[in-house]
């Protein structure tokens, strides 16, 4: 159990500090490197494999803190139980879409793997690659669930106590 | 009829509140499973192949150095070199400001980042002696929007993949328009104030005190020569003059200022990391949709469709300027580079603009609408820092959105705005 | 709209993709083989031609013929050899002395043979079109010896063999992506770059390059390749008219290449640059200098293929 709670709260933002560290410390190295007149042959490589997991791995995170960006100035129109029963189908659009993610993801990622095709620098394996997709979009469904079980609790309770308004503020964007 | 289906949905998707990467991609394979022109490998092969690109991997690292930057206690130094030059002025603390957001949008990428690290600062200082909340509240949020301007530029790393235009030559180019929208909003807020007689601090202008300050803030104040300096120098190319604004940034905040303590160090990676993957998120999802439209030939027909309107050039642009500004009240500015830019671009070179300037001149638009309801980021972050909710905050805007809009129109008419500084 | 509904129907589309630029002969080789595809079929295969990689980049458009998302398309063989090993051998430095000698090779049953491993990979490939010899540009002095190669920072494609043939030859390999070169030449953060002479006019490299040095280093085949699920998807016949055609056009697309190459070089000289022929004997030197490549590779490899080929040419 112990292990789990850890996970729950920590597996996105580990993964994801280690793989901004790999970017900034092999991009460091190529400019280093050049400078020096020796370039290396796997640094961008490195670099842009760590970037694709990490955005799949982020998109994990940012539903588990509700801050993808979207257009909600509808919602902010809304009485609360609609707001909530609104949000809960948004969810279940975003968990039926992470399901076609994980199962056509996994396919290519495993076509990939029988084809045996490599990459340019490393010679990794590209079904490696392929696999941050449904790796994340995994990670995006439980962490989907996860919400559409807290707001079916809380819209259990509305019934009873009225009045108390969710927190509805969760568009962010850059 | 598949171009219905892909617009209707996507709409459709966006009006109940679907996050913008999820309205994509599901319209797209709505799209697809309705027409069957292509399989649905499409879409999960799409969604690597579009950010497995190097001069994208800009983004993330220079959201990381505005995070690193804007905590490190970089922002606080900046602003104190701007109120010693304009401290005593009518207005002066709001036009310190502006100058504060030019100098934080030459480290970050990002409009509402910018928002985020000065409006924390100044909207509270803005209040304290005296001015007006909602005043305070749109300056920030307005200057906000140089940030995408000035460079580094996240929305310019965009323009330059989807545009097949030097990144380089659109940071360059943001520079003068950058700095007139500034005094734009700079000369608004003068005389703004001295309507309502904000008076400056009564601190006489001092070249000791003015000297002192920018001692101060040399870490900071030295950071765009070195991305700028750098990549014209040939020493990095714009993606890897990210990771040096990363790693100068850590030195200057872990070691020199001392503000981000070792263990908070994480949570700030991680946090950058994720709003990196929620624009992500959009460009790998918009790509697919924007090759789908290629495939149905939309923008061919978009294309012929805005040329007939008009023969006349001016008329088209303007035509043009009107989508682009009704755009960025809905649509978030990556997704609105990558599905537009491929439409616009053919139109405009035909027009005879230079793809450099067009794409100064689309962000400067674009960034007006960071400032627009129903969707503008730094209307939200700027409400969300001074608890002003969006409808007064956007009334209290309409003054600085017809400056920006005048502003706009200098950039638009007068190209050497941009292309001076590239010499061409 | 159209062709979507078409799609259904017993038309069968055929969406052709490369990532050079419309004008180029790859290009309208493309558009020659629709105008004969959709003649001699009758319409039956309704052909789509997508440039400038707007269907994306080399790898996509593979991966896209293997999902059969892209049915048609060309592309080097350098991006091929990621998927299909074997091609590797076409990246050997100099190993190709002029055109004949290359077409000699490919056209024949060497060739072939290296063809009919793509199946495997669930793509046909039909026969070599050409995107033209690979040349060194630079900004730092005309290149006539190997000597004047020295600790030049060149760029190149992220690829061992590539790598490893400029570092045998003296120059410090740079690995940078395409869409930052023109800025990485400009700024000089390299120094040149090697790539077909169309790609230098393309590109508007000779803005910012002074020099041009024929090394001719690789010769660039680019395979027309076919989304396997597609191929098997045709009747017979129309199997037959795509093969030739294909065949039609191959030779159209060589002649035009060559002409192509001709104007560029004539354009980059009207530019400013400089264009230096390497000497018969100064190539020998540089191909002899290369040979640590060519053991590297027998070793990866093993020599097979390699001794056919260079019997085939002797
Ligand atoms: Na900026
Ligand atoms: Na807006």
């Amino acid at each position: 159990m112990k292990v789990i709670k850890w996970l729950d709260n920590n597996v996105e933002q580990t993964l994801l500090v280690i793989f901004s560290s790999i970017m900034v410390i092999s991009i460091s190295l190529q400019v280093f490197m050049r400078l020096f007149g020796s370039s290396l042959g796997w640094s961008e490589e490195l670099a842009r494999y760590c970037f694709i997991w990490l955005i799949y791995i982020g998109i994990s995170y940012a539903v588990k803190k509700q801050r993808h960006i979207k257009v909600d100035v509808i919602v902010l129109f809304l009485k609360d139980r609609v707001q909530v029963i609104l949000n809960m189908i948004v969810n279940i659009i975003f968990l039926a879409l992470a399901i076609f993610i994980i199962v056509y993801g996994a396919k290519i990622a495993i076509l990939l793997f029988g084809w045996g095709q490599t990459s340019p620098g490393m010679s990794v394996p590209m079904g490696f690659v392929y696999l941050s997709a449904p790796v994340g979009l995994g990670l995006t469904a439980i962490r989907l669930l996860q919400q559409l079980f807290k707001q079916y609790k809380y819209f259990k309770n509305m019934d009873k106590e009225d009045g108390y308004s969710i927190n509805n503020k969760n568009s962010m964007s850059i | 009829m598949a171009s219905i289906v892909l617009f209707g949905t996507f709409g459709l998707l966006l009006l109940i509140s679907v996050p913008i990467g999820v309205a994509l991609i599901l319209s797209s394979l709505l799209t697809l499973i309705y027409s069957g022109i292509l399989p649905l490998e499409f879409i999960s092969q799409s969604l690597i192949t579009s950010v497995d690109s190097f001069p994208i991997m800009a983004v993330p690292f220079f959201i990381l150095a505005g995070e690193i930057m804007g905590k490190g206690g970089i922002s606080r130094r900046l602003f104190n070199t701007a109120e010693s030059m304009l401290g005593n002025k009518t207005g002066g603390i709001a036009m310190a400001t502006i100058v504060t957001c030019m100098f934080f949008a030459s480290i970050s990428g990002s409009g509402p980042a910018t928002v985020a690290a000065i409006g924390g600062i100044m909207i509270p200082e803005m209040v304290r002696i005296g001015y007006d909340k909602r005043f305070a509240t749109s300056v920030v949020a307005s200057a906000g929007a140089l940030g995408v301007i000035i460079p580094p530029s996240i929305p310019m790393i965009m323009y330059g993949v989807t545009g097949g235009v030097s990144v380089g030559d659109l940071f360059i180019a943001g520079v003068i328009p950058g700095i007139l929208i500034g005094i734009g909003l700079m000369i608004y807020s003068y005389f703004y104030s001295k309507k309502q007689g904000y008076t400056g601090n009564g601190i006489p202008f001092s070249f000791k005190r003015f000297f002192k300050s920018i001692w101060d803030a040399k870490w900071s104040l030295v950071m765009p020569f070195i991305i700028i300096g750098g990549i014209y120098g040939g020493i990095f190319t714009p993606t890897e003059a990210g990771v040096v604004a990363v790693v100068f940034g850590l030195i200057v905040s872990l070691m020199i200022y001392k503000e981000i303590k070792l263990k908070e160090l994480p949570k700030i990676i991680a946090d950058s990391a994720m709003t990196t993957a929620t624009i992500l998120f959009i460009i790998g999802t918009a790509t697919a949709f924007g090759q789908l439209m290629t495939i149905e030939h939309i923008p061919t027909r978009v294309t012929e469709a805005i040329l007939s309107v008009s023969d006349n050039t001016l008329i088209l642009t303007l035509l043009i300027m009107i989508i682009l500004l009704i755009v960025g009240c809905f649509m978030d500015t990556t997704a609105a580079i990558i599905i537009l830019v491929p439409l616009l671009l053919p139109i405009v070179t035909e027009l005879g603009f230079d793809p450099v300037h067009f794409g100064v001149v689309m962000i400067a638009n674009l960034a007006i609408g960071f400032i627009t309801p129903p969707l503008g980021v730094n209307l939200f972050v700027a409400s969300g820092i001074s608890g002003i909710s969006i409808l007064p905050l956007s009334k209290a805007l309409i003054p600085f959105f017809f400056v920006m809009l005048i502003t706009l129109g200098l950039i638009l008419f007068i190209p050497q705005l941009s292309l001076l500084l590239l010499g061409s | 709209a159209n062709t979507s509904a078409n799609s259904t129907d017993d038309v069968k589309i055929m969406r052709l993709a490369n990532v050079v630029s419309d004008d180029r002969s790859l290009s309208k080789a493309f558009y020659k083989f629709k105008e004969i595809v959709e003649e001699e079929t009758k319409g039956s295969i309704q052909v789509e031609v997508f440039t400038n990689a707007i269907l994306g980049g080399d790898r996509q458009i593979f991966e896209g013929l293997q999902l059969n998302t892209i049915q048609g398309a060309t592309m080097s063989t350098g991006p091929i050899s990621q998927f299909e090993k074997h091609f590797t051998i076409f990246d050997l430095p100099f190993l190709f002395p002029d055109e004949d000698s290359a077409y000699k090779v490919l056209d024949g049953p060497i060739g072939q043979e290296l063809l009919d491993k793509l199946p495997e990979q669930n793509i046909i490939g039909l026969n070599y079109w050409e995107n033209g010899y690979r040349q060194l540009t630079n900004n730092v002095r005309p290149i006539e010896t190997l000597e004047d190669l020295q600790s030049l920072n060149i760029r190149t494609l992220e690829n061992a063999m590539h790598l490893k043939t400029w570092n045998t030859l003296g120059a410090n390999p740079t690995p940078m992506n395409y869409g930052e070169l023109y800025v990485g030449l400009e700024q000089g953060t390299v120094d040149g770059q090697e790539n077909p002479v169309g790609n230098v006019v393309n590109s508007n490299f000779y803005e910012v390059q002074d020099y041009l040095t024929k090394t001719n280093h690789i010769y660039n085949a680019s395979p027309f390749i076919i989304s396997k699920p597609f191929w098997d998807s045709l009747t017979g016949e129309e199997q037959e008219i795509v093969a030739s055609a294909a065949d039609e056009v191959m030779e159209y697309q060589r002649e035009v290449n060559r002409q192509e190459s001709e104007e560029g070089y004539n354009l980059l000289e009207k530019k400013g640059m400089e264009i230096i022929e390497l000497s018969e004997e100064e190539r020998e030197k540089f191909r002899e200098a290369v040979e640590p490549v060519y053991d590297n590779y027998r070793q990866n490899f093993g020599g097979d293929l390699l001794d056919q080929i260079l019997s085939e040419i002797d």
